[in-house]
C-alpha cells in the first residue's frame, strides 16, 4: 500500500493500472512502462528545445560556434562555425529525426555536373556521418548540399558531434570538389 | 517498402517531365504520408485479425478441454464395465458377462469417437497457432515498416525546413554576397584568412628586423661594405694563399 499523487483527471487510468498491478502477472504493463521510461530518459528534442542546449553546450560556450533561431513557418537553428570559415549549418527537428545541413555550392557554378557527380559518388564515403545531395530552393535554384540525419532522441553531445563533423566535412568537401566549380 | 521507392521514382520522373525536380520533395511527403496511412490501416486490420484468431483459439481450447474430460469419463466407465464383465465371467454369470461386454463395446465406440474429435480439435488449434504466429510476424514487420516510413517522412520534412531556411538566408544576404555562407565561400574565407595571417607575419618580421637595424646591415653586407661571413671558397682560397697558418689567422686577402 502506498499513496500516489496524480492529476484528478487521470484517476480512471490509475484505477485500471491499479487493477492490473494487483495481478501477480502484470507483464504487459511492465513491458509498456519500459518503453515509457526509455522515452523519458532521453526525450525527443524539438528545434526550440535544442537551441538553449546548443548555446550553453561545449560548442556554444567555447565561442567556436554561434547558434541562433531562424523564425519562420518552421523554426530552424542556424549554427555558424567560426573555426570553419563561418560556414552555416542549419538544424531542423521533425518528429523523430534531426537533420543538420550545409550548402556546398550552387549547381549553376559547376562546369561538368556529370563528372562531379561521378566524383561525389566515389568519394562521399570519405565524409563520415554525412550524405551529399542536390536540393532545390523554392525559387528553383539548385545547390549541392551535405547533410546528416540522426534520431531526435540523440544526446546533446551526439548532436554537437554531428554539427561539428558536418561543418568540417562541408569545408573539406568544398575543397575536394572545387576543381569542378567555376 | 520497395513499392514506396517505386512510387517515389515514378513521381520523380513525372515531376522531371512536368514542373522540375522541385516537385519531388513535395511528392515524396505526400506519397510517404499516404503510405504511412495505408500501413497503419493494414496494421490495424492485422491486429483485429490476431485478436479474432486468438479468441477462436481460446474457444477451441475450451472445447478441447471438455472433450478430454469426456474422454476421461468414458475411460472410467470402460474400466468399470470391463471389471464387472470379468467378475461376471469368473463367477459363471454368462448372461451378465455378455450384457457388460455389449456395454463395453458401446462405450469403446464412444471413446474412439471422442478420440477422433480430440485429434480434430487439436489440429484446428495447431492451425490457429500457425495463423497467430504469421499474424504476429506480419504485425512486427508492419510496425518496423511504419517506423522506417515515418523516419523517411520526418527526414524529408526536416530537410524541407532546412532548405527553406537556407533559401531565406541566401535571399536576405543576396545584396552583399550572392553565395553567402556556402561551404565553398567558407573555404575561400579560411584560405584568405590564412594568407592574411601569413602576410601579417611577413610584415611583422620585416618591421622587427628594420627596427633592430638588421635590414641596413644586411644591405651593407650585400654591398660588400661590411665584410660578411666567410664562404667556404674564401676559406680554401686563404689556405692556398698562405698554408703556413692553418689556424685561420691568416691576414686578409
Amino acid at each position: 500500500m502506498r499513496e500516489v499523487w496524480i492529476l484528478s483527471q487521470h484517476a480512471p487510468v490509475l484505477l485500471k493500472v491499479e487493477k492490473l498491478l494487483r495481478k501477480p502477472n502484470a507483464h504487459p504493463l511492465i513491458h509498456a512502462l519500459k518503453g515509457v521510461s526509455t522515452a523519458m530518459s532521453n526525450p525527443l528534442v524539438t528545434t526550440q528545445s535544442l537551441l538553449p542546449g546548443l548555446q550553453s553546450g561545449e560548442l556554444g560556450a567555447s565561442g567556436r560556434y554561434t547558434f541562433s533561431l531562424l523564425e519562420g513557418l518552421e523554426p530552424v537553428i542556424q549554427a555558424t562555425a567560426h573555426d570553419y570559415g563561418d560556414v552555416n549549418v542549419y538544424i531542423a527537428v521533425t518528429g523523430e529525426i534531426a537533420v543538420a545541413q550545409a550548402t556546398l555550392f550552387p549547381v549553376s557554378r559547376v562546369r561538368d555536373t556529370a563528372r562531379l557527380n561521378d566524383r561525389v559518388l566515389r568519394t562521399e564515403k570519405l565524409f563520415d556521418l554525412a550524405n551529399i545531395c542536390i536540393d532545390t530552393h523554392p525559387d528553383g535554384s539548385e545547390f549541392y548540399v551535405i547533410y546528416g540525419a540522426l534520431r531526435a532522441t540523440s544526446s546533446l553531445a551526439d548532436i554537437e558531434y554531428e554539427i561539428d563533423t558536418l561543418a568540417r566535412n562541408a569545408v573539406d568537401a568544398a575543397a575536394a570538389y572545387r576543381e569542378f566549380v567555376r | 517498402m520497395s513499392g514506396v521507392l517505386t512510387k517515389l521514382w515514378t513521381a520523380l520522373r513525372g515531376a522531371a517531365n512536368e514542373a522540375g525536380e522541385a516537385a519531388v520533395d513535395v511528392n515524396a511527403t505526400r506519397i510517404l504520408d499516404q503510405e504511412i496511412r495505408d500501413a497503419d490501416n493494414e496494421l490495424r486490420e492485422a491486429r483485429i485479425a490476431l485478436a479474432g484468431m486468438m479468441g477462436k483459439q481460446s474457444v477451441e481450447q475450451t472445447h478441447l478441454a471438455e472433450k478430454q474430460a469426456k474422454l476421461e469419463e468414458y475411460a472410467g466407465y470402460l474400466r468399470q464395465t470391463l471389471a464387472r464383465q470379468q467378475a461376471a465371467a469368473k463367477s459363471g454369470q454368462s448372461a451378465e458377462a455378455a450384457k457388460h461386454d455389449g456395454l463395453a463395446q458401446e462405450i469403446a465406440a464412444k471413446y474412439a469417437e471422442q478420440e477422433a474429435l480430440i485429434k480434430a480439435s487439436s489440429s484446428v488449434i495447431a492451425e490457429y497457432e500457425k495463423s497467430i504466429a504469421t499474424l504476429k510476424q506480419k504485425i512486427t514487420a508492419g510496425e518496423a515498416a511504419i517506423r522506417t516510413l515515418k523516419q523517411r517522412a520526418d527526414t524529408v520534412k526536416a530537410k524541407q525546413h532546412v532548405i527553406r531556411a537556407s533559401a531565406a538566408v541566401a535571399a536576405a544576404s543576396s545584396g552583399t554576397d550572392t553565395h553567402a555562407r556556402s561551404a565553398l565561400d567558407s573555404l575561400e574565407r579560411i584560405e584568405r584568412r590564412q594568407e592574411e595571417a601569413l602576410a601579417q607575419m611577413d610584415a611583422a618580421n620585416s618591421l622587427a628586423s628594420e627596427a633592430s637595424g638588421e635590414a641596413l646591415e644586411e644591405r651593407l653586407r650585400r654591398a660588400g661594405i661590411i665584410p660578411g661571413a666567410s664562404a667556404a671558397s674564401d676559406v680554401i682560397a686563404r689556405f692556398k694563399h698562405d698554408d703556413s697558418k692553418p689556424d685561420g689567422s691568416a691576414t686578409q686577402a
